[in-house]
């Protein structure tokens, strides 16, 4: 009697901790801005609200401009991206993402598959991507996915509990750790992460056409197989992109054209020599290094890929529609005049 | 498996439930099994040692039980029989003798294998040095390679619980166990085994085989005295290190005074690691109904050296006494010393020298039981010196003062003083502890003298040694919790008698407060700053 | 008159060698009132040991053995025995 009288007591405590953890969890996350304004920002979005998801990394998160494509095109769209995004988050991402969107079209950047995630090396930016998820089923399985494929090296604790990865923040909490809209500041991008930085580069063909295919890295592919076996289940069209870098080449572009043909999806690849040129991009001026377009190459790849996805997947333009549209413009207005302000 | 990690709690949750769910009688079992896991778990390739250790000592000790028992029976059975007097005792005196040397023989192989083992695993550095320096005069290119030897965990503490053990069956204090799988329990406790304390057979064998119901205060008082040991694991020891291995990694960067504070904080590292993990270890064994001996009682109130190492690690300096002092102090030649010393050296020095020569070689051995490096040598040569000083001179002192009344020793400022004297010579000592080397310890000794800027209290310099001005002041702050709550207990104020006398919802928010302290201020895991890699890749 | 196998006076003189300024007849809680120190028992073991040809063993020293004049007068003729 006296045992089962303490357990309940241990319950209740642990439950009070529970509580406390839930309280204080937010304010000791690192807001790492590639992580927290896109978060904030899909999740502020008018549910159902959209026509095309674009899933994908760093490069995705520079190159894609969502507010090019609306000017252009009136096509509505956001983008779930990161620094360093995992295959495991990526697919967390999709999965959320489609709770809150009905998108007739998903745009996945499958650069990933072909090397296992180096946990050790961005764990950082694996944490910062997953820790402001919702709690929700699928959390729990990419948390299960990371603890097992980074071979247990990153605790459950930590990826369940994040007051245990950021807790030495104590620190360095300002009252903005408080207030997370602080971080959104009115930034509308739609999940782009603008960047204004140029390179110079000098132009290397590197697209020489051949036979071979790169490989996959098994558990990476796994987790693009499993989103675009998720869409095509849900009866959304899916289609995989790569933006323009300097590292491409035609072994990546047969081997995810293969993976495209499997499931009889899209490949979209703004590396081809054809595309590419069509892109017209400057490469002093685009660039923000060898592998990312810049804001300012965002803008061209925008005008082709808008063009392309809405001509190829009928993505309907709104800009007559004035409900959508006045919100859109509005922030197309702020958007604009952030870019001409990177441009001086 | 690490004190300090989530596995150790989820072990730890397990362990509990398993011990208090199991019938009373197989209760022991529990912990057997749980000791056996936890060993295996951190080291399975160095498990052979311990076993070696518990084979030996188990059947060495029943051996010279049955030579105890047989010596009894015939002993008893010549009373019986019709003999004069002095016969008798001429023929018990045989009897004894030949089974003296039997069991010296037993006891000597099992002591000499148990302690061989730890020599070879503990000292090999300093043999290799020895041959290695010999080997140079012969041919200098040739350099032999220390044998890099992990320690199995807790070799040094468990070979005094077991040898101790041994000691006390020889002795007949008490008969041998008789089971193995008892005895294995008695010498791989998992709450002792990391880091003590050195417990006796007679105290806690039978408290390990009894099945102890669950007592609600009890499990309670235990869990609090956890949650403290994490606290100043975590929060204080870990903190203070990280202020001690910025030195170390760079010593010369940074001025003497800076050197003296790293020594202040070692002690603070290393009594809040120390003290903490005995914390932890006695909490646990608390919980499930058992008591082990303490192995700290607030050292930095210590009013002399001796005093002291009665205070610190209490269950080393215990079994040196019993097992190594005495056996000295009483050894043939030892006592015809002391008769010696008497007569010739008067009532005062003939009593104090031979003990005090016994304690000297005591001292030196506690030293280098921390390890082979030269540095330890000196510390226990330091420590021995200080104690025999103390042993001498301080009764003749005491007795002047009392003659001619220099000073009121009774006063609180006279304490103080005995109290601070004995910290300084503590840090002093330290220094060897602290340093990686024999050579670098003089070094930062030096370092103190010739610059010893006390500005540096106040030119920022503090927050300069891996601990930026938030964690440097959170460490003095915790240490000064710790500090009162020791004073408290100095003084006989019982904590957590008195906590639990408190209302519950006082308690349950400091509960909260305590484990949340914990988490967020505890040293462990990685940098938070996340931003890490954003560059490059995919 | 018993028959002792130790006599009292003999332990009494070994005893005073070491601490003159003991009332050993009756004094009682030696070791528990801190009269003797380990120094003098070390002492005071060496000799008897010496004197009375036994070795007490380490076992035995414990504030029972030695806290009276009755105390260790029995424990040597123990070993006397």
């Amino acid at each position: 009697m006296a045992k089962q009288k303490f357990l309940i007591k241990i319950v209740i405590f642990l439950l009070l901790c529970l509580l406390v953890n839930n309280l204080i969890s937010d304010t000791f996350k690192f807001k790492g801005v590639e992580a927290i304004i896109p978060t904030l920002e899909f999740y502020e979005l008018q549910k159902n609200s959209v026509d095309v998801l674009f899933i994908g990394s760093s490069s995705s998160f520079w190159g894609i401009s969502p507010m090019y494509m609306w000017r252009d095109y009136g096509i509505t769209s956001v983008m779930r991206a990161s620094f360093m995004l995992s295959p495991v988050v990526s697919e967390l991402y999709l999965k959320e993402s489609l709770e809150y969107q009905t998108p007739k079209l998903v745009v996945i950047n499958p650069q990933a598959a072909f090397s296992e995630y180096n946990y050790d090396a961005y764990e950082g930016s694996l944490s910062n991507s997953l820790s402001f998820e919702k709690f929700s089923v699928n959390k729990l399985s990419a948390i299960y996915d990371i603890y097992r494929d980074s071979r247990y090296k990153i605790g459950l604790h930590e990826l369940m509990f994040p007051i245990f990865r950021y807790h030495s923040r104590w620190s360095e909490l300002s009252i903005y750790d408080n207030d997370n809209s602080k971080y959104l500041n009115g930034s509308r991008t739609r999940g782009q992460y603008m960047v204004p930085t140029i390179k110079e580069l000098t132009f290397q063909e590197k697209m020489i056409p051949t036979e071979e295919k790169t490989g996959f890295a098994p558990e990476s592919e796994r987790h693009y197989k499993n989103m675009i076996e998720y869409c095509i289940d849900k009866k959304i069209e899916v289609a995989l992109l790569v933006l323009p870098r300097q590292d491409w080449n035609y072994a990546n572009h047969n081997a995810l054209q293969k993976l495209a043909d499997e499931y009889g999806i899209e490949f979209i690849d703004l590396n081809v020599i054809e595309i590419r040129e069509t892109l017209n991009l400057d490469y002093s001026f685009d660039y923000y290094d060898s592998t990312h377009l810049n804001v300012f190459g965002s803008e061209k790849a925008a005008a082709y890929l808008g063009g392309f996805i809405q001509e190829r997947f009928g993505i309907a333009d709104r800009r007559a529609e004035s409900a959508i549209a006045d919100k859109w413009n509005e922030d197309l207005e702020w958007y604009l005049s952030a870019v001409e302000k990177y441009k001086k | 498996m690490n004190y300090i990690s989530v596995y150790f709690i989820a072990f730890l949750t397990v362990f509990f439930a398993a011990y208090f769910l199991t019938p009373k009688k197989f209760r022991w079992i529990v912990l057997l099994a749980a000791s056996v896991f936890f060993y295996l778990y951190s080291q399975i390739s160095l498990a052979v040692y311990i076993v070696v250790t518990i084979v030996t000592v188990f059947f060495g000790a029943v051996i010279l039980g049955k030579i105890n028992a047989s010596l009894k029976v015939s002993l008893e059975k010549k009373s019986e029989e019709q003999m004069p007097r002095d016969d008798l005792k001429a023929l018990k005196k045989k009897l004894t003798k030949k089974v003296q040397n039997q069991k010296r023989i037993v006891a000597a192989s099992v002591i000499i294998i148990n302690f061989g083992i730890l020599a070879v695993m503990k000292y090999s550095g300093l043999f290799t040095g020895f041959a290695d320096l010999i080997l140079k005069r012969f041919d200098s290119a040739r350099e032999l390679q220390p044998l890099n030897i992990i320690l199995p965990l807790g070799i040094s503490f468990y070979t005094f619980q077991s040898i101790g053990y041994l000691i006390d069956v020889y002795r007949g204090k008490y008969p041998p166990d008789k089971n193995i799988a008892r005895f294995a329990l008695f010498v791989s406790f998992f709450p002792q085994i990391i880091q003590g304390p050195i417990n006796r057979y007679d105290q806690l064998a039978h408290q390990l085989y009894e099945g102890h119901p669950f007592d609600e205060t009890r499990f309670k008082m235990g869990a609090q005295r956890i949650m403290w040991g994490f606290f100043k694991k975590l929060v204080i020891a870990d903190r203070a290190a990280v202020f001690v291995s910025t030195f170390n990694a760079d010593p010369h960067s940074y001025t003497g005074f800076i050197a003296a504070v790293s020594v202040v904080m070692f002690m603070i590292q290393v009594y809040a690691d120390f003290s903490g993990g005995m914390d932890i270890s006695l909490g646990i064994a608390q919980c499930v109904g058992i008591e082990m001996t303490e192995n700290f009682q607030r050292p930095h109130f210590a009013a002399s050296i001796g005093e002291y190492w009665r205070r610190w690690h209490i269950t080393l300096g215990a079994w040196m006494k019993d097992y190594l002092l005495y056996p000295i102090t009483f050894s043939v030649p030892f006592v015809k010393f002391n008769r010696f010393a008497r007569k010739k050296l008067g009532l005062y020095f003939g009593k104090l020298l031979p003990p005090c020569i016994a304690m000297g070689v005591v001292f030196f051995a506690v030293g280098i039981w921390h390890g082979s490096q030269w540095k330890y040598v000196m510390f226990g040569i330091y420590n021995s010196v200080l104690v025999m000083f103390e042993i001498i001179v301080i009764p003749f002192i005491i007795s002047l003062n009392e003659k001619f009344k220099i000073v009121n020793t009774k006063t609180l400022s006279w304490k103080l003083f005995l109290i601070l004297n004995t910290m300084f010579l503590v840090f002093i000592g330290k220094y060897f502890a602290m340093a990686p080397t024999f050579s670098s310890a003089v070094e930062y000794i030096k370092m103190t003298v010739a610059d010893f800027n006390v500005l540096g209290l106040f030119n920022g310099s503090l927050y300069k040694m891996g601990l930026d001005v938030n964690n440097f002041n959170l460490l003095i702050v915790s240490v000064l919790l710790l500090f009162c709550v020791s004073l408290a207990q100095e003084r006989g104020i019982r904590i957590r008698e008195v906590f639990n006398r408190q209302n519950l919802v006082f308690r349950w928010i400091v509960y909260i407060i305590a484990v949340f302290s914990i988490i967020i201020f505890g040293v462990y895991g990685r940098n938070a700053n996340a931003a890490g890699f954003f560059y490059g890749g995919f | 008159m018993d028959d002792v196998l130790v006599k009292k006076e003999e332990l009494i003189e070994i005893l005073e060698s070491i601490r003159p300024d003991i009332d050993f007849q009756t004094a009682k809680g030696m070791i528990d009132d801190g009269i003797l120190d380990s120094f003098d028992i070390i002492s005071i073991v060496s000799e008897i040991d010496e004197t009375f040809g036994i070795y007490i063993n380490v076992a035995d020293l414990v504030p029972d053995n030695f806290n009276t004049l009755e105390g260790i007068h029995k424990l040597v003729e123990k070993y006397k025995a």
